[in-house]
């Protein structure tokens, strides 16, 4: 996938201006967040379930190696083949190459970000191989040629009137804009093409190390058709999607759909262990496994950032946050969008490409309430923005007006009779150009600082206003009948 | 592939974590020893609420007698004329089969493999017998065996799961001794085990509640008194 991360502000001011995607957006962010909440409210100790959640990831990385390889052994002791692949390239080879050695001529995929990390699609179209997106939503904006905008509703920012268009266009069937219609039209279609493809590629909400097996959630049963139709099932997923147990995958089985959708459980829960066994009759004859690195590792060199890499992907995170709800995921301008999206992406890309994506918060927290995993996404902001201002190697390094801006703020801030003064000069300048109770132009070299926000006038600070306030409750409480 | 990668791989994650110790402790479960069923006679308001919610159709039959009424009334409903069942003791046991064929509804031939997956994808109903029904969630629980096939709870517009009122467990975390009784009797878990929620869905359009996406578009649910299935014939 084409990184684009580097056009935030162009991109999220186009978003801000797209009527259709606002009101989408608050949709999505408005259910999603509702369904979320009450599916919480209604466990007797939610809390809990979110610290067994977190226990879990931050053991299952803390034994990685251990259980990589246990589950390297189970998957091979059930039949399976495991591959392994340090960057997106070896992954794409490695899936291109058993693809081409079994003669494969269509694939049908189930939706999964790490699969659009790797640009697998490209690389499988490359070969001559048709790749069918088979979730309605991937279906949705692959005929439409984007990349998908939320985790879990990849097309919500689509119309019904924009998607009878496109299927008309596309499919050549007569416009038709129900929902109703539309999902039946896509069914029909990639009925056709479940039946007849060789090959299902997926990803994996999980693999346990102790049986070797994967999970699967969805609700539309393409990510079924996907494992159970075509003879090879090849899944790929990042080294950090290990847990250890089948309690472990109990406690997924919790709280993953409760966060993403407000489900108890999602329509379906797939747990794929092997290839079909001897004499069943469906089921895929080959089992592949490609266990991603990809900048995995390096990420847990870093004690601080490891929790980056406890995501479940479950997306509550982008529909809770102020940023995500007005510009969408196009704008951060690649896989993974919202918070947990401008973490990931400067450490899983040459960070230079997505510097702006970390400043692109308000650090409400929101997200960190929310993270069934509790990964403290504000924190991790901070030191993402923290090493791209600060440390050179980092592919960062601040300009050098700002560095000197900031040294100077520091320089005054720890001098209280220089803060007064300053602190008052500025509320000159304030009474002098706002209006309404807002800056309306802010000198430079702050000025590019203002012209994203409302900055509000300042006012007169509580210490000088106190000295009055305290006369005149002094005075309320002597007249207060009886004390 | 190559086994560079592997090395490579978990060398640079050994490094990172600091060469962390071996602990073979965390791959062993907590939660072993009997599942614990919810008591046959317990009430099934939270089902029925739970399915319902989920617009699956929620039945109870007494007998025999009554499922093959309402197996009809489903033939009829739906104009069913091919039927993927499974080969399985507890459908044997209620002669779904001779029923099938009483009504004149053909089965899907399974004998030939390499023809299945086209000969399945005609069958207007898949018939299944769940493992294990979920109170909490109204999720059932398939297993992929011999002769129970995946399609049969997939392919068909229609899937009827039948179960035994002494197959409830009420919460999640009960599956895991399931789970794990399997892994004791076969060494390893079922090729492919299934969570079944409700029919198929699908929202990714206006965010607009659509039934039948890929998989079945109605899910019948069908609970028999536990006695049917332990008296002998």
């Amino acid at each position: 996938m084409r990184i684009r991360c580097l056009e935030f502000s162009e991109r999220a001011k186009r978003a801000l201006g797209d009527e259709m995607l606002q009101q989408n957006l608050q949709r999505i962010g408005v259910r999603f967040k509702t369904a979320r909440d009450l599916a919480f409210a209604a466990l007797e100790d939610p809390e809990s379930l979110r610290e067994m959640g977190r226990a879990l990831k931050e053991k299952a990385i803390a034994n990685l190696p251990l259980l990589l390889e246990t589950l390297e052994m189970r998957v091979k002791e059930a039949g399976g083949t495991v591959h392994w692949a340090c960057t997106s390239k070896e992954a794409r080879k490695i899936v291109c190459e058993i693809a081409r050695a079994k003669g494969v001529r269509t694939v049908v995929k189930g939706k999964s970000m790490v699969t659009e990390e790797i640009s697998l699609n490209e690389a499988l179209q490359a070969e001559g191989i048709e790749v069918w997106e088979t979730d309605l939503g991937e279906f949705i904006i692959q005929l439409a040629g984007e990349p998908p905008s939320h985790i879990i509703g990849p097309a919500v920012h689509k119309s019904k009137e924009q998607i009878a268009d496109l299927f008309a266009q596309k499919l050549g069937v007569p416009k038709a804009e129900a929902p109703e219609e539309l999902t039946r039209i896509a069914r029909e279609k990639l009925r056709e093409k479940f039946l007849n493809s060789e090959m299902g590629v997926t990803g994996a909400n999980a693999a346990v190390a102790e049986t070797g097996s994967i999970l699967l959630l969805e609700n539309e049963g393409n990510i079924r058709m996907s494992v159970t139709m075509p003879r090879i099932l090849v899944t790929v997923m990042g080294i950090e999607k290990v847990i250890a147990t089948l309690d472990d995958l109990a406690v997924i089985l919790a709280l993953l759909p409760r966060s993403a959708t407000g489900q108890k459980l999602s329509a379906y829960s797939t747990i794929i262990t092997g290839p079909r066994a001897p004499g069943e009759l469906d089921g895929p004859e080959e089992f592949h496994l490609v266990l991603l690195d990809n900048g995995r590792s390096r990420i847990l060199a870093d004690p601080d950032r490891r929790q980056s890499l406890f995501c479940l992907r479950c997306g509550s995170c982008l529909n809770v946050c102020p940023v995500y709800r007005k510009v969408g995921g196009h704008a951060y301008g690649w896989v993974y969008s919202g918070p947990i999206g401008a973490v990931l992406t400067p450490q899983l890309i040459p960070s230079r490409l997505a510097r702006d994506l970390p400043f692109a918060s308000t650090l409400c927290g929101a997200c960190a309430e929310v993270c069934p995993v509790k990964i403290d996404l504000p924190k991790l902001l901070l030191i993402m923005r923290q090493r791209l201002s600060e440390d050179p190697n980092f592919d960062g390094g601040l300009p050098l007006l700002p560095r000197l801006g900031s040294k100077a703020h520091g320089w005054i801030l720890t001098r209280p009779r220089l803060y007064r003064l300053a602190a008052q000069g500025a509320r000159l300048c304030s009474k002098a150009l706002a209006r309404e109770g807002r800056w309306k132009w802010l000198p430079p070299p702050v000025g590019r600082w203002g012209k994203m926000r409302d900055i509000p006038a300042m006012q007169v600070p509580f210490s000088e206003r106190w000295k009055k306030l305290k006369k005149e409750l002094l005075r309320g409480a002597a007249n207060e009948p009886g004390g | 592939m190559s086994p560079e990668a592997k090395e490579k791989i978990l060398s640079a994650v050994e490094l990172a974590l600091g060469f962390p110790r071996r602990d073979e402790e965390i791959l062993k479960g907590r939660s072993t020893g009997e599942v614990r069923w919810v008591h046959p006679w317990a009430p099934w308001d939270s089902v029925e609420k739970e399915l319902s919610a989920l617009s699956a159709r929620f039945h109870r039959v007494e007998d025999r007698g009554q499922l093959w009424d309402l197996l009809g009334s489903i033939v009829e409903e739906h104009g069913v004329r091919n039927a993927l069942m499974w080969d399985h003791p507890l459908l044997e046991k209620l002669k779904v089969a001779q029923f099938l064929d009483e009504k004149g509804v053909r089965r899907v031939d399974t004998s030939d493999p390499e023809r299945f997956r086209m000969e399945a994808a005609k069958a207007d109903v898949g018939i299944t017998a769940a493992e294990a029904l979920i109170e909490e969630s109204g999720a059932i629980v398939v297993r992929a065996a011999r002769e129970m096939p995946r399609a049969a709870s997939l392919l068909p517009p229609i899937h009827v799961a039948i179960i035994s009122s002494a197959q409830r467990i009420s919460t999640i975390w009960d599956i895991v001794p399931l789970w794990r009784s399997w892994l004791e009797k076969e060494g390893r878990l079922p090729s492919a085990v299934h969570f079944i929620t409700g029919p198929s869905r699908t929202a990714d359009i206006e965010l607009t509640l659509v039934l039948g996406a890929h998989g079945p578009k109605v899910l019948h649910v069908v609970a028999l008194p536990e006695e049917l299935f332990s008296q002998r014939e």
